[in-house]
């Protein structure tokens, strides 16, 4: 897994994330310059389409998994850091996610997955 | 299918900031533990998706749709994910109506503009000259034509 943030990854994510702004603003509706979601859709697609069971998914469902999945992100980080406090510390360590996902049921479909 | 490791991952710069900005300031986070949750959040997409699936299957559909991915985030233990789902998704909603809208708009406009006359478009100069021929002819033939008893 790559873990280097190449030039164009943050590229591609802030083009994706900011194709929805012109687009906004040329159909009148400034309301909303903030981006509704900050994970690119097109990825989350591809995530979904690699289920070989799913035949087609709906702009929304795809919407909604992306942003489910941000919500993920910050709840976990959260919970996380809750066991990184509990020891007294700042720096949030591997094995702190470690024992968020044996301690916690809902995370208990991550055990295995994360090496 | 060959499935790149790349193209299952999620921007890391965009899951380092999600994680930011959910975490009070000065707190540290190894490297590990940020490929942690990026992998993890991979996970649950396939996870959800695969969930949602179920549902979608089960009401004999093909479609993954809303309704789906609410029955498998309860399902996951994720219900109190919900609310806040359903508040985005009507922005969601009014936006790609927004973005419809906009294109019919444009693409109306762009038929309008080309059954315009202004650009000089052959039919009517056409009529125009068929009119002038015919008066021309009438002259002509009036004499030609008239066949009298």
């Amino acid at each position: 897994m790559s873990e280097e943030v190449t030039d164009s990854e943050v590229k591609e994510s802030l083009n994706e994330n900011s194709e929805t702004v012109p687009e906004d603003t040329e159909s009148g509706e400034a309301e909303k310059t903030e981006k509704l979601t900050r994970l690119p859709l097109a990825r989350i697609r591809t995530l979904i389409k690699a289920d070989q069971d799913v035949t087609i998914a709906s702009q929304e469902s795809v919407f909604l998994i992306a942003k489910a999945t941000e919500i993920f992100v910050q709840t976990m980080a959260k919970e996380i850091y809750r066991v990184t406090q509990g020891q007294k510390r700042k720096t949030v360590y591997k094995k702190d996610f470690d024992s968020v996902v044996e301690m916690m049921d809902e995370y208990a479909f991550l055990e295995g997955a994360i090496d | 299918m060959a499935e790149k490791p790349e193209d299952l991952n999620l921007p890391t710069s965009v899951i380092t900031r999600i994680i930011k900005e959910a975490l009070p300031d000065g707190v540290i986070m190894s490297k590990e533990s940020r490929a942690a949750i990026s992998k993890a959040a991979s996970v649950f997409v396939l996870y959800c998706t695969s969930c949602a699936n179920n549902f979608a299957m089960q009401q004999k559909r093909k479609t993954l749709k809303d309704v789906d991915v609410y029955a498998a985030l309860e399902d996951m233990e994720f219900e109190n994910f919900i609310p806040l789902l359903k508040e985005q998704v009507e922005n969601f909603k009014r936006e790609q109506k927004g973005k419809k809208v906009a294109s019919e708009k444009r693409k109306k406009a762009k038929e309008a503009n080309a059954n315009s006359p202004t650009d000089g478009s052959p039919n009517k100069p056409e009529t125009d000259v068929e009119m002038k021929s015919i008066d021309e002819v009438d002259t002509s033939a009036h004499d030609s034509i008239v066949i009298d008893d």
